[in-house]
């Protein structure tokens, strides 16, 4: 998931050890790389054509560069540096705040999705479904022009995010200009304070620090049915206690909803216990090949709640919204149990970068994140380069953001009345 | 007792393994496969040495190196029954632990929640909680062969198949120059399906009167992870250690 925001950047510091870090990226690359077909002889001449630009380099700004070339010639997503140090001198470190909006391209214009309520952007006054006209007084405009025409959605919505995520971040404390078009029209320029992001603070290994939270809600169906909503921002494992919980709750509820959108992955191994709350018997969710073996995400049914007492997994309908900025191990999850019967996926597409990834300290520091395996579902779909499909798509509309309604949620609840109309 | 719980502990953190690569050698004359594993037995301290224990408790670290992941391994293990349990806490995972108490096999992660193994799984548990698994006794290990002489961990060694009346087949390697096992290729069943695992193991020290190895280096699918422990004890292990987590028991009820 870290791949996603740092994936497109570089660094820089006097001892960056160009030689040694290229080699270490480049045999990572080429020992584990999961598929029997990859071309080792092409890597070799990729390797021998890029070393002596990555030695040459004379910041590490411009030697990341070099790395970002030979990864991104992969054409696979989870091939990214995360790096240490900054690309330059005068960048911004510390990426740990943010002013507490997330956006999504919609009509090839940057639109603001959520405001999150404790967060800079509420505090200022800016609304979902505002557009986003410029970041730090960098034009939105520049960068949709880099957003060729015929660039699949998925990916062009993924670049969009990248682009706003990169400036709108920045220490704690500091504000960012943000211009925008209000749902009347005018043209608003807000300073946004920029807030350490919420949650429970998570650090595996080499990776960065990661805030995890989860919300849960009881919601009315338009025919007068309940629906647990669970929605978690990372698959890190403090989500699993809150998400028992949750679901003790929502036990007699007439559908659970899994919101999704927006959670670009984490430990994929969490898939097969959290899905293990809507299976009662053991069942694959998808298999990761490697090159020369595979492992399967079996969910692990749930028939102990988190206070040791026996229950029954959940039997009832399962909605799982998905949109853009879904992605990894929240594809993993979704299109295996989409796959299963199980769930019924709501939303757009999904990102399409679904490949189970290891993450390896290089020496100048930085962190490699590179593909263990690739993933196919249960019957035998491969998410990487497709997304999850959603059964009933719905299409992202400014309009509906400024008004306030949440289209996806709501055909996931009607759905839910349609299940009960049935009977079971 | 070691190896076994290196084969338990591999499946705790890292689900995959990927055989290491081991060098063959032509080989003129093949010691007989009994001869090599008790020439083992002898190293590191002799048959007597090891039926002398009942119970053992270590400690130490669990290390994946690569990705910057540490964290404290303590293992229980004990014979009449046979039982084992062996608990981790990895930072920003939590605890992880996995046992067998003589019935039940079973595994607690923070990513998988709680669950009880059944079926080949369940069976291959029982054998890897031999507690007098160095011994190889023939009434567990029915069948054992002289592969080859071959290198492993960069060493020569002899490889033997070591077939386990569940049906499974493993790979020894003993050091032809100590004649110490250096290491071990195991596959299992497990919650992630089949997997194959490489163990390297080294840093043999006295404990007692038995000499064990202190390191286990584990290769799953291109990952490692690094056992290595600090304090081995004998003979002190209540019944109580090998009490499966409360979430286990409300399975097993």
């Amino acid at each position: 998931m870290l791949a996603l925001l740092f994936g497109s950047r570089a660094a820089s510091t006097e001892t960056y050890k160009a030689a040694d870090t290229f080699d270490a990226v480049w045999k990572i690359v080429k020992d584990g790389h999961f598929d029997p077909a990859f071309d080792t002889a092409k890597w070799d001449r990729l390797g021998a054509e890029l070393r002596p630009k990555a030695i040459e380099a004379r910041t590490a700004g411009e030697f990341r560069s070099v790395l970002a070339d030979l990864l991104g010639r992969l054409g696979l997503s989870h091939y990214a540096v995360i790096p240490s140090t900054p690309d330059n001198p005068g960048d911004r470190v510390n990426l740990s705040a943010q002013p507490g909006l997330d956006v999504r391209l919609i009509d090839r214009q940057l639109i603001v999705f959520s405001v999150d309520a404790d967060g800079g952007a509420a505090a200022a006054g800016v609304h979902a479904g505002w557009i986003v006209q410029a970041i730090g007084g960098v034009p939105v405009t520049f960068m949709l022009a880099g957003i060729t025409e015929g660039t699949p959605p998925r990916l062009a919505q993924l670049q969009a995010w990248r682009f706003a995520v990169s400036r709108l971040r920045g220490p704690s404390g500091t504000s960012v200009e943000v211009s925008f078009v209000d749902g009347a029209g005018a043209t608003v320029t807000k300073s946004i304070e920029r807030r350490q992001e919420g949650g429970q603070p998570v650090t595996v290994g080499s990776l960065p620090t990661m805030y995890v939270r989860v919300s849960s809600s009881l919601k009315s169906t338009p025919g007068g049915g309940t629906a647990g909503l669970i929605g978690f921002n990372v698959w890190m494992t403090a989500v699993d206690p809150e998400f028992q919980k949750a679901m003790d709750r929502f036990r007699t509820a007439d559908g659970v909803v899994i919101d999704l959108r927006g959670n670009p992955g984490g430990l994929a191994a969490m898939i097969m216990g959290l899905a293990g709350h809507f299976v009662t018997e053991r069942a694959t969710l998808g298999v990761m090949k490697t090159r020369d073996s595979e492992m399967r995400f079996n969910a692990n049914p749930r028939l102990v709640n988190g206070a040791g007492d026996r229950v029954e997994p959940y039997k009832g309908p399962v909605a799982i919204l998905v949109d853009g900025m879904t992605g990894s191990a929240s594809e993993c999850f979704s299109g295996g149990l989409q796959s299963l019967g199980r769930a019924r996926v709501f939303g757009q597409t999904s990102m399409g970068q679904a490949l189970p990834a290891l993450f390896d300290r290089l020496p100048n520091g930085d962190v490699l994140i590179h593909a263990w395996g690739d993933f196919v579902t249960g019957t035998g779909v491969r998410i990487e380069g497709r997304g999850v499909v959603p059964d009933e798509p719905v299409a992202l509309n400014r309009a509906e953001l400024l008004a306030g309604r949440d289209a996806t949620l709501e055909g996931a609840l009607a759905w839910i009345d349609r299940v009960r109309e049935k009977g079971p | 007792m070691f190896f076994r719980v290196a084969t338990m502990a591999a499946l705790l953190l890292a689900p995959l393994y990927a055989q290491a690569p081991a060098k063959t050698e032509a080989a003129s004359e093949l010691p007989d496969a009994r001869e090599i594993i008790n020439r083992h037995v002898k190293a590191i301290g002799g048959r007597e040495a090891v039926l002398a224990h009942k119970s053992m408790h270590a400690t130490g670290t669990l290390t994946a190196a690569a990705q910057g992941i540490s964290g404290p391994i303590e293992i229980y293990g004990a014979t009449n029954p046979d039982r084992i349990i062996v608990k981790t806490k990895v930072e920003g995972i939590g605890e992880i632990a996995e046992g067998f108490d003589g019935s039940h096999a079973w595994s607690v992660t923070p990513m998988t929640g709680p669950m009880l193994k059944v079926g080949k799984e369940l069976t291959q548990a029982k054998l890897d909680a031999d507690f007098y698994s160095e011994l190889r006794d023939p009434a567990k290990y029915p069948e054992v062969k002289t592969i080859e002489k071959t290198t492993f961990d960069g060493r020569p060694c002899y490889k033997v198949s070591i077939t386990r009346i569940d049906g499974v087949k493993d790979f020894d390697f003993y050091d032809v120059a100590t004649g110490l096992r250096a290491g071990s290729i195991n596959t299992r069943e497990s919650q992630f399906g089949t997997l194959t695992m490489t163990n390297i193991e080294g840093g043999y020290k006295k404990f007692g009167k038995l000499t064990q190895a202190t390191t286990v280096t584990q290769q799953i699918m291109g990952t490692e992870q690094k056992i290595t422990l600090s304090i081995v004890e004998f003979d002190n292990v209540e019944a109580s250690a090998f009490e499966p987590p409360a979430a286990i028991k409300a399975l097993i009820r």
